[in-house]
């Protein structure tokens, strides 16, 4: 962290959000409509974050039994109807600074906005809510589940895309654009993995994200053959578990087993897999192979025994993540790259006051997850300006666990 | 309390576990008021009541339940010296009604029969002869207390109270005579009284599915088929055994114990959701077990599970169990239970990694029983009402009244944590447009 002399005042009472997908948008919608000015800076040219590339979303109302719409649209269109929202594409804070002196004051905090082509933009924030998201595991990583050879094997966002390319009609295979027939979900992929530089914790999102992609196709025609191959099927609650159900009555076939191979054939791919109910090895030809790898924090450094060291610099400057990361060296280190993460016990708290964390930047999320954890980080922001407003210099720690 | 001090303004809290006092909390030290309601003489909920002296996470170690609980009761004392946060405890909702904007809340204040004079010295149970089952503990393993008794040693307030049961009794002129500071009250009378506020957060939480209704797992019949919840009790330091894991049928230490997970979860006769928590909350269990053992003479452990569910730091909870010497993980949901001729249980059932059966005999079963959300009790006002299974769901995100925590889904202590956060949020967002629209 960097300190320079900036005033704190009564005027300073904006709050930068820094991210523009799901939990950041809910944020900053919160946080206007509680009447503080809100800036958010996006670093793509669009808002919605990962979210915008997907055309649908697991449901969040009951009986939780069919894919619902993202609601991307409507929050960003909300976000671009508030007047108290400025929001700043294709940009990234390139300076964040907070004033010298006590290092545990919060506020006060001055932004370098650095847009794409444009002139800086200089300002001033009371409190600054990092919800930079996460991007999918790299999977040209997981050589061994076939991906780097062919081109019909593909990550669920990458599915997403083609899904969303369909546009409701014949999801196809990217190797020669023929309608997808059959398709085979391998969850896990590089994810609960033991092995050196995968990733030892486990998404959460992707049982319920390959059941909404089964039905992608299930909904379209249900003579498409989906199967996922798993070894938890990790759908809790009321939602999940009506949801799975709703993937059984869709006829999705559900196998416990264990990849083995997959190899070019003459209609397709050709998997091979150990049934482990049955145990039994299943060799079947699929039109699509979709990979369910894992969740990778964006703007978060990360921990160098897992050595993922691809940090986005455009993402979020240095400074901002000295603020985060403080003296993380003295807790212990989360699995995978959620090294920096919020403190224990503290959900949105980082080792500056007045900066919080929202969102799958953090942990491993889905979207309603993510939303929620967007709106809650927006309260924390409003409790700190308040704190700054009434003098109170020093914000404490709050649900410290000592 | 009354009426005058709660307002259009005001944030009415139902429900003191974690999701309540944070909801509660949050909103407090926004500045808004905030009124908390708790039925119970204790706050925490059943967190509280069933923690305690396991860490959630033994690997990383990162979160603890206890302290959580210790610090979420230090900010509500704060709170209210801050003049933001009035907690009441032992009050029951009677009703909700909306009125022009805002809402309109009777209440029940049950007594407690000891006023605010009480030290908390403790005489007043030594004076009393009746005893009757400890519900801090679900009277498990013939746990009692007596008709006069600190509810909890984190009760709120710290006072102690009479058991409507005593009141009229010779018992109950005996805890009014030993006390010297004439702090019992055995003339208390519940009162009820209305709240105006301008919006709800219901966070009235979950309570363990009943194993009762298992009766293929013979929990009734058989002292040694104990429930999770149970086994936390057996866990604490405060509970029937001073935290020594034991057959509750004879007190014998245990060599060989079994948990059995989704006990009445994912399961169309009972619980038909998954409660999200049980495996990890086993995990921690197998591990308090394990600790009991010298490592070069462990006993067994047996884990009868379908799917694991767990979530973040837990893989390495479950990757170091599973590699523990004595611990076996086997892939099926448990047909029966059944007592063998020499008192040991046997769990009978197919593995559905293979297909063999299997009877396999124990000297502990610990059902992973499910949540089950709270009943609310009363009727709600419309746009809020139970799912399917149970749990709270707001039809239309415009009410001013905000479910938070497991009364909306199965969630963890630290998922609650959030949940309630952003439910105060909305609370508070509710209550600025209504300002506003006035």
């Amino acid at each position: 962290m960097t300190h320079a002399h900036a005033p704190t005042s009564g005027a300073d009472q904006a709050i930068l959000v820094v991210g523009g997908g799901m939990s950041g948008m809910s944020a900053a919608l919160a946080t206007a409509r509680a009447g503080q000015r809100t800036v958010i800076v996006e670093k793509s040219a669009v808002l919605g974050g990962a979210m915008a590339r997907m055309r649908g979303c697991t449901p969040r109302r009951p009986p939780y039994t069919d894919v619902e719409d993202t609601g991307v649209a409507e929050l960003i269109s909300d976000i671009e109807a508030h007047e108290l929202v400025t929001v700043y594409r294709n940009s990234s804070v390139s300076e964040l600074t907070a004033p010298t002196g006590d290092a545990v004051t919060p506020g006060g905090f001055v932004a370098k906005i650095t847009a794409g082509g444009g002139d800086d933009v200089v300002d001033r924030f009371g409190a600054v809510i990092l919800a930079t998201g996460w991007r999918p595991y790299d999977a040209h990583r997981l050589g061994y589940l076939g991906y780097n050879d062919h081109a019909d094997v593909v990550t669920q966002m990458e599915l997403e895309e083609l899904a969303k390319a369909a546009d409701f009609g014949p999801i196809k295979r990217p190797s020669d654009g023929r309608a997808v027939r059959s398709v085979l979900f391998l969850q896990c992929a590089g994810q609960r993995s033991l092995v050196e530089g995968e990733l030892s914790g486990c998404a959460n999102h992707c049982c319920m994200t390959a059941i909404k992609q089964a039905m992608y196709f299930k909904d379209s025609d249900p003579d498409i053959e989906t199967t996922l191959l798993y070894s938890d099927l990790r759908t809790p609650g009321a939602r999940g578990e009506q949801f799975l159900r709703a993937g059984l009555r869709k006829a999705v076939t559900f196998v416990r087993g264990r990849f083995d191979s997959v190899v070019s054939g003459p209609a397709g791919l050709i998997a091979g897999f150990t049934d482990e109910i049955l145990d039994a090895p299943h060799r079947q030809t699929y039109d699509l192979v979709v990979l369910a790898t894992g969740m990778h924090p964006n703007g978060i450094p990360v921990d160098t025994r897992n050595n993922d060291k691809d940090t986005d610099p455009e993402d979020i400057s240095e400074t901002v993540l000295d603020a985060v990361v403080g003296d993380a060296t003295r807790q212990p280190p989360l699995a995978d790259a959620y090294t920096a993460a919020a403190l224990p016990g503290l959900p949105y708290a980082t080792a500056h006051p007045g900066i919080f964390l929202a969102g799958a930047s953090k942990q491993p999320m889905d979207l309603h997850r993510a939303m929620e954890d967007g709106i809650g980080a927006a309260l924390k922001a409003l409790q700190s300006l308040s704190r700054v407003a009434h003098g109170e210099g020093s914000e404490r720690m709050d649900n410290k666990p000592s | 309390m009354t009426d005058s001090a709660a307002s259009d303004q005001t944030l009415l809290v139902v429900g003191a576990g974690v999701s309540g006092m944070t909801a509660a909390l949050e909103a407090a030290e926004f500045g808004k008021n905030v009124i908390l309601l708790e039925t119970r003489a204790w706050l925490g909920g059943l967190p509280r009541q069933l923690t305690p002296d396991l860490p959630a996470h033994t690997g990383p170690g990162r979160f603890r339940p206890d302290l959580v609980l210790e610090n979420l009761e230090q900010r509500a004392h704060e709170a209210e010296d801050g003049g933001h946060l009035k907690v009441l405890t032992q009050v029951e909702v009677l009703s909700v009604e909306p009125d022009s904007g805002s809402y309109t809340v009777k209440v029940r204040q049950n007594p407690r029969f000891v006023n605010e004079r009480c030290t908390a010295c403790g005489a007043c149970a030594d004076a009393v002869e009746a005893e009757f089952d400890d519900e801090f503990n679900n009277g498990f393993m013939g746990s009692r207390r007596k008709g006069a008794y600190l509810p909890h040693p984190h009760a709120f307030p710290r006072r102690y109270m009479l058991d409507p049961r005593i009141i009229g009794t010779e018992d109950a002129r005996r805890a009014a005579d030993a006390c010297r500071e004439d702090a019992v009250d055995p003339d208390q009378q519940a009162t009820e009284f209305s709240l105006r506020v301008g919006a709800i957060i219901w966070a009235t939480g979950a309570h363990p599915y009943s194993a009762k209704t298992l009766t293929a797992y013979g929990y009734e019949h058989r002292a040694d088929v104990i429930s999770s919840d149970e086994f936390e009790h057996m866990a604490a330091k405060t509970g029937p055994t001073g935290g020594r894991i034991v057959r509750p049928s004879d007190g014998a230490a245990v060599r060989d114990v079994a948990f059995v997970q989704c006990a009445g979860s994912r399961d169309l006769n009972h619980l038909r959701h998954c409660s999200g928590t049980c495996c990890t909350a086993t995990l921690r269990q197998a591990r308090r077990v394990l600790d009991t053992w010298s490592p070069d003479d462990t006993g067994a452990i047996t884990i009868y599970h379908t799917d694991i569910r767990i979530s973040g730091e837990s893989e390495t909870l479950l990757s170091d169990t599973r590699s523990r010497e004595g611990v076996r993980f086997i892939r099926s949901k448990v047909s029966t239970i059944d007592e063998g001729t020499d008192g040991r249980l046997i769990c009978r059932g197919v593995n559905t990694e293979g297909g063999q059966g299997y009877e396999n005999a124990h000297d502990l079963v610990v059902l992973a029983v499910g949540m089950q959300p709270r009943a609310p009790g009363i009727e709600l006002p419309d746009g809020t009402h139970p799912d399917a299974d149970g749990f709270m769901h707001m039809d239309e995100p415009t009410r001013g009244i905000f479910p938070a925590g497991t009364a909306s889904e199965p969630l963890d202590m630290e998922q609650s944590a959030r949940n309630a956060t952003a439910a105060a949020m909305r609370a508070i967002e509710w209550l600025a447009q209504q300002h506003r629209a006035r």
